[in-house]
């Protein structure tokens, strides 16, 4: 790597044009109506294709699993040109989560079957996760499987099982036994079809009255015994690598937030005050920006700093749980801010016009379409992933032992 | 102004509390919400024949003679149940304008058609430049031969795709003074309503006023008298919707105690940890704030009606107390605190709501501080 030159001004040109060209109208109608961590399914799979296409889709993965072999330098312009041309994010589940965990994981056998559709996108996975009653308490997990012949059944309910109405592949965390401590007796899965018998997925509504989440209920359903990623019994070893993958790290979310923020002053330019002046003169907003402002600089750092850390050591577990607290704190504060500013229009319930293709024009400004789901939505990001609380619980024990 | 004495006070909201026990259910409210009008046209019936329709109006007028603060306890109750009727919007705010205006007639003609349920006049007053205040606005009436011509745009008309009339804030040009508020009345076929759901189960519209001509009967207001019945009335909304909003803490807490008090975690009911305790006395703390500033506020407009500084800041208080606890009450519920299916995120929602609508803590903070 480091003895090849690439020049970098010639590849954000390469990349800049490819976006423009491969990216239609309803990719980037898909990345204007984000209003979560998930962007509208359908066209962020069909972007994801685009890019694989072009040996793109999975930028961080090594080059033997179908990774660019990028530098850091590129993986950083390939993200910035994503951003500001606004195209969806890619659903992290695959790429982000199962993918590295098979890599590091996985046997040659799960290796070869299993990274190429999540590297092309012919393959959604879901995660399950979450149960009714295990949810920051993880390892009191109680969906089990147990052996029977040549294959495990699998008993049992998941819950918040983001966009497992969409997925064909699902990677899970089941008891297999009840053995010593509830994390000793946990297996970590790769379900290949789910389309199974006895598998029952129900989409939930959440507050925005769109279907993001899921219920995924197993009634005797029989997986083959080759599904376990590592040992049996040893899959929370697996799950705690990937939690942190999915805590921190590889995603700037201070660029995104940056973003945010210009949008709101963008806003805050063209809207008044009330009193016939603009509302970016007005002090009080000034301070209330500047403060979110002063908010994303400090976690632009720390994730600079967690970006150079060694994974897995001692310092970098409580790291990426300082980053979840002050990221998700300061999304949730910037979406706060952008609801006051764009005002009582964001009360408009626009179902139509936030789907995608739909072809339904917004009621009022449409700035403000996105505001208020997006403000509902992102309460969901002090919990999911491990709740605020307990991210907090993990850095007290660092400092106290 | 008159008021119900304590015994009445406490008969009606007797009959408040059996009828939304009796016919509020979480569920159907679904189902009310989801078709048309929004709401339920038998409630609408039922509040006008147990008398709450006609709370804060005059016996002339078919109502019961009380006061705005008559109505302040059914309000508690009603975002206790997340009632979707449209009381606030008709009652409170378009019933409200044509009875402190000036114009006898209409009062005369509309207001017992109100307390009957026959008529829902609406109050149309906010614009895209408004930002709470009610006396920044755009929407022009000016003089033709024999009456008005109101040009201009309304947002945000709370519960306005079901009114039957609407009360229009307007600057009136006269003669060569310079432009004043006043307030009309327009008849919901006369202009452009796009109506449209809210986030909080409730409905709004957009009003479009292309050359609305009225005649000088429906002229509501004299002496640009209408900014301050704008303003009385408005005050008098933010006490309604404080009501409405410590009864939505009150369910919200009370929900939030019962859920941490089952909900097991690591072996032990989750209301064991001291970090969630300390929350949720803080959400008690911001709940209690609101509701005995509200109390002590409805004391004074007793004495005296309108205080400027005490209503923006309940105002600014309703949008702290309201946001800390609705927030609070989904975190503290996780992940099922963000469905549709519980009713938890609909009071949260309706709090932030309830926040945003008739200006938000920055404006009222400014108006309070204007008022020291």
């Amino acid at each position: 790597m480091e003895t090849k030159s690439v020049d970098l001004q010639a590849f954000r040109r390469e990349v800049r044009a490819f976006i423009e060209q491969e990216a239609d109208e309803s990719i980037r109608e898909a990345g204007r109506k984000m209003t979560s961590f998930f962007p509208p399914f359908e066209q962020c799979m069909r972007w994801h294709r685009k890019l694989h296409a072009r040996g793109w889709s999975a930028a961080s993965w090594p080059e033997q699993y179908g990774g660019p072999g990028w530098s850091r330098e590129q993986k950083r312009i390939f993200e910035e040109e994503c951003r500001i041309a606004g195209v969806p994010r890619l659903l992290p589940q695959g790429l982000g989560m199962v993918g590295p965990a098979i890599m590091k994981f996985g046997t040659d056998e799960q290796k070869s079957r299993f990274l190429p559709g999540i590297a092309s996108g012919e393959d959604f996975w879901a995660q399950g996760y979450s149960e009714p009653n295990a949810g920051s308490d993880l390892a009191s997990l109680a969906c089990r499987a147990e052996h029977r012949g040549d294959h495990y059944v699998i008993n049992g309910s998941k819950t918040w099982t983001t966009y497992a109405h969409h997925a064909n592949r699902m990677f899970l965390l089941v008891r297999t036994s009840n053995e010593g401590k509830p994390q000793q007796g946990i297996s970590f899965f790769l379900i290949d079809r789910l389309d199974r018998p006895g598998l029952d997925i129900r989409p939930i509504i959440g507050l925005d009255g769109f279907p993001e989440q899921c219920d995924v209920f197993f009634d005797n359903v029989e997986v083959p015994l080759d599904c376990c990623l590592g040992e049996e019994n040893q899959g929370w070893t697996v799950a705690k690598y990937l939690l942190e993958h999915e805590r921190g790290g590889s995603a700037s979310f201070a660029a995104t937030f940056g973003m945010e923020l210009n949008r709101i002053r963008e806003r805050a330019a063209e809207l008044g005050d009330g009193f016939g002046g603009i509302l970016c003169d007005d002090p009080v907003f000034q301070q209330r920006f500047t403060r979110l402002y002063l908010e994303v600089a400090a976690l632009d750092a720390t994730e600079s700093r967690f970006a150079a850390m060694e994974k897995g050591s001692p310092e970098s577990g409580p790291m990426s749980s300082m980053i979840k607290i002050t990221a998700m704190e300061t999304l949730q504060r910037i979406t706060e801010l952008a609801v006051e500013v764009e005002g009582s229009p964001t009360l408009t319930l626009q179902l139509a016009a936030l789907t995608v293709g739909a072809g339904a024009a917004p009621e009022g400004p449409e700035q403000a379409l996105t505001v208020m789901p997006k403000y509902l939505n992102n309460r969901a990001a002090t919990i999911f992933g491990g709740s605020n609380e307990i991210q907090r619980n993990i850095i007290a024990k660092m400092l106290l032992g | 102004m008159a008021f119900l004495n304590d015994e009445t006070r406490v008969m009606l909201e007797d009959s408040v509390d059996k009828f939304l026990s009796a016919h509020y259910d979480f569920h159907q409210r679904r189902t009310w919400v989801e078709q048309e009008p929004g709401y339920n046209r038998e409630h609408w019936q039922q509040f006008a024949e147990l008398g709450w329709l006609g709370l804060p109006f005059a016996e002339r007028h078919g109502g019961l003679g009380g006061d705005i603060t008559d109505t302040l306890g059914l309000m508690r109750r009603f975002g206790g149940a997340l009632v979707v009727e449209p009381y606030l919007s008709v009652v409170g705010l378009g019933g409200q304008a044509i009875a402190q205006a000036d114009n006898h007639d209409v009062a005369d003609s509309l207001l017992p058609e109100l307390v009957a349920g026959k008529a829902m006049p609406v109050l149309a007053w906010e614009e895209s430049i408004s930002r709470g205040n009610s006396e920044h606005l755009a929407t022009s009436a000016r003089r033709i031969d024999g009456g008005w011509r109101l040009e201009g745009e309304k947002v945000a008309v709370i519960g306005g795709d079901l009114a039957s009339h609407f009360v229009v804030s307007a600057q009136a040009f006269e003669d060569d003074a310079g432009p004043a508020v006043e307030l009309f009345l327009v008849h919901a076929d006369e202009l452009q309503v796009t109506g449209f759901p809210t986030m909080d189960g409730h409905r709004g519209a957009r009003l479009t006023l292309a050359a609305v001509d009225v005649d000088e009967t429906r002229r509501l207001t004299r002496n640009g008298r209408g900014a301050e019945v704008l303003r009385q009335v408005l005050e008098q909304g933010i006490m309604m919707m404080a009501a409405e909003a410590v009864g939505g803490m009150q369910a919200l807490l009370r929900r939030t105690l019962d859920y941490t008090r089952t909900r097991r975690q690591f072996g032990v009911p989750i209301a064991s940890f001291q970090v969630l305790q300390h929350r949720m006395v803080d959400m008690y703390i911001a709940m209690k704030n609101l509701e005995h500033l509200l109390d002590a506020v409805a004391g004074r407009w007793e004495q005296a009606p309108s205080h400027a500084r005490d209503s923006a800041l309940l105002k600014a208080q309703l949008c702290q107390s309201g946001r800390y606890v609705g927030q609070q009450a989904v975190q503290l519920h996780g992940g099922i605190g963000m469905t549709d299916e519980l009713d938890v995120g609909h009071y949260f929602k309706r709090l932030t709501a309830l926040g945003l609508l008739f200006g938000d803590e920055n404006y009222h903070l400014k108006r309070a501080w204007a008022a020291l």
